[in-house]
């Protein structure tokens, strides 16, 4: 048998998922949280969609867990596949809202309740003010969006930016991250993007 | 550093709440007072939240067309043809529900049988230690300036190793003698404490022969020299059409095909009956030859030996009854016959299931060229029917808790391979005969038999508890695990 396999149990694994994420060591927890996407794709395929609905829902569903995980009050109360088992049925009823068709979707006792307390016109805010913040920092260079996201998602330290990015010193490299936010904070109008 | 840049490091500390307490709560105040400082704060928040969004989705899309895009497409189930078939089948369930043994396990309890469990009262305190299910390596010693050919032991296998055919760590070439080791997993219960993975992306591998071979002098782990390439005869398991040679990337830990497998050709010697005819038309060969020998002595001429069959079975020369009728008779009703050396296999026969035997070994597959050491298999990859996704729980007989189970291996009795998962997660085939064997922290193996009458229902997750079989006493080596699998097969046939 592998002995690469961990022994944890149930528990360790819920905070082994949220510990990945929150310390950037995103890929192991990506390929466990996918091992739920089985169960969601049968969902979305028998309650009136197909393959790319799910990718679309799952992935959408990934991201709410995600910016939960970075939350350090956020805590998981029950298996991670079933959290996003339950947020994949409210985002799934909610396009099918949205796209005005009726498709019955049965009771299920694994469901539990999830807050999504954001209204309407919050979300559509935020969709528009991210569409926004996602063009900036496509606009930020290469360089500085690998150094951004070795940092901020990677949390790598300043010596190992400095180390990969060729940089003489630590402090070279921290003063380079400042910058690119700098010319993130420069390259939109205060209104445009400040207002909340 | 420029001020503006302080400015931002500031920030930067107070929403990772790293400012000395006072300053945190200054600038906390602070925030309540100055807008233009409070939208900078925000925006910094939302540009790096951003930034890991960004970043997360790229990885789940890179994940996504790596792990997931193949999938097999999922049926669309809503016809009223399969709801009527669905209600007739669950009406037949319902009656078998009712009829069916008492000895089978519900939805989320599965027991085992009421005499397996009897067999069994007391847990034993042995554990096992897994060096001893590991399959161990052969060797041979071999000069690098002459080469050789290993006859792998018990197998049809044979390693061709042409003079200066491997290479140090850097480069180099080998000087004198190394060591070649190699091993054959060919069970599942070998493939199961293999510590190689069977899962091949999101499919599974069924495996047809696997083989470990290694290459090492002084301690040092050589490599094939590409010029010099090593070849391997392999003996199937068992002769398959459509398998793939398969290599696995230890770095990586993913198997990667080398291309199709071409079977040799079937060819059989003559069966018994054949061989008998040819002997026996040889022999009336000789007669005839005999006989006009004679005739062309005695002045008469001889009959033809493509005569019709249908003249007169007998006549007469010097009033003696000759037998040179009823060959050419004999011959002629005959259809043509293999020879000797070799005949193509008769589909029909072998789906008749008679026995041929061949003349060349029909699982040898000859000449395939190994580019590296390390391990190879020869298999088919399949799709998991009938999916479900576990979560388990395990408890002994005696309904203790089983809490430290370390690796679970599912072994689908209709394959040739097991497949590792973390014990409380696990994918397989909710239809089908499996095997669930725990290895847990402390050196115990339990085991769990799900027959195929055992159901888990027909969705596509469920929560089960498993009580399990303690093995830990039971079974010592591989062979003894395969015997095991090998009854519940049994039991699967019976």
């Amino acid at each position: 048998m592998s002995t690469k396999q961990s022994n944890a149990t149930s528990m360790t694994q819920k905070s082994d998922i949220l510990l990945q994420l929150r310390n950037g060591d995103n890929k192991k927890a990506i390929a466990k949280l996918y091992e739920a996407y089985p169960m969601i794709r049968q969902f979305i395929c028998t309650h009136g969609g197909n393959d790319a609905d799910a990718q679309d829902v799952f992935q959408e569903a990934l991201l709410v867990f995600y910016r939960n995980a970075q939350k350090p009050t956020f805590e998981l109360t029950c298996a991670a596949s079933t959290y996003l088992y339950s947020v994949t049925r409210f985002i799934w009823k909610d396009w099918l809202k949205k796209k005005n068709r009726e498709i019955l979707i049965e009771e299920d006792n694994r469901v539990i309740p999830i807050d999504f307390d954001d209204s309407l016109q919050q979300k559509e805010e935020a969709l528009q003010q991210s569409k926004l913040l996602s063009k900036i920092i496509s606009k930020l260079g290469q360089k500085c969006q690998q150094i951004l996201k070795s940092y901020y998602y990677q949390r790598m330290s300043m010596q190992e930016i400095a180390q990969k990015f060729g940089y003489g010193s630590t402090n070279s490299a921290k003063t380079q991250k400042y910058k690119c936010i700098e010319r993130a904070k420069k390259m939109t109008s205060t209104k445009t993007i400040l207002s909340k | 550093m420029r001020s503006e840049l302080r400015h931002i490091e500031r920030i930067e500390q107070f929403l990772a709440n790293k400012l000395p307490k006072k300053e945190q709560e200054a600038m906390q105040k602070q925030l309540q007072q100055d807008s233009q400082l409070r939208a900078e704060v925000d925006f910094q928040a939302q540009l790096v939240s951003q930034l890991k969004e960004n970043a997360f989705l790229e990885d789940i899309k890179n994940y996504h067309n790596t792990h997931i895009k193949n999938f097999p497409p999922i049926k669309n189930k809503r016809h009223w043809w399969v709801l009527a078939l669905t209600l007739g089948a669950f009406a037949v369930l319902i009656l078998a529900w009712f009829n069916r043994p008492p000895v089978e396990g519900n939805l989320q309890q599965i027991q085992l049988n009421e005499d397996e469990y009897q067999a069994i009262q007391t847990e034993g305190m042995t554990t096992l230690d897994p060096s001893q299910f590991e399959v161990p390596f052969q060797q041979e010693t071999i000069r690098n300036e002459r080469g050789t050919t290993i006859v792998l032991n018990n197998t049809g296998s044979s390693l061709h190793i042409p003079p200066k055919a491997v290479l140090l760590p850097n480069g180099q070439p080998v000087e004198g003698e190394y060591t070649v080791r190699y091993r054959k997993y060919s069970t599942a219960a070998q493939m199961a404490f293999s510590g190689i993975t069977m899962h091949h992306k999101q499919e599974r591998f069924n495996s047809f022969g696997m083989l470990e071979i290694r290459a090492i002098q002084n301690g040092q782990i050589l490599q094939i020299n590409p010029q010099e390439p090593i070849t391997l005869d392999f003996e199937l398991l068992q002769r398959q059409d459509d398998l793939l040679l398969y290599h696995f990337n230890e770095k990586d830990s993913i198997w990667n095909s080398l291309g199709s497998i071409d079977l040799p050709p079937l060819k059989r010697i003559p069966t018994k009956k054949e061989l008998a005819d040819i002997a026996y038309n040889k022999k009336i060969e000789k007669i005839l030859k005999a006989q006009a020998k004679a005739d062309s002595i005695n002045g008469i001429v001889s009959t033809p030996t493509t005569r019709s069959p249908l003249d007169t079975a007998t006549y007469t020369m010097g009033g003696k009854v000759h037998i040179g009728d009823i060959a050419i008779k004999r011959i002629a009703d005959k259809e043509e016959k293999p020879t000797v050396d070799s005949v193509m296999v008769n589909q029909v026969l072998l789906k008749r299931r008679k026995i041929v035997q061949h003349k060349h070994n029909p699982k040898l597959i000859k000449g395939l060229q190994l580019p590296s050491f390390g391990v190879y298999n020869c298999g088919q990859k399949y799709t998991v029917a009938h999916q479900i996704l576990v979560e388990a729980s395990y408890t002994t007989f005696q309904k203790n808790a089983i809490q430290n189970g370390h690796t679970l291996s599912v072994i689908d009795l209709d394959y040739n391979a097991a497949y590792s998962f973390e014990p409380n997660r696990f994918l397989c085939n909710r239809v089908a005969a499996n095997v669930f064997l725990l290895w847990t922290t402390d050196g115990k193996l339990y085991s769990f038999y799900k027959s195929a009458r055992q159901t888990m229902g027909d969705k596509s997750f469920g929560t089960f508890a498993f009580a399990m079989d303690d093995l830990t006493n039971k079974i010592q080596s591989t062979e003894e695990l395969q015997q095991y699998l090998d009854n519940r097969k049994q039991h699967l046939v019976n």
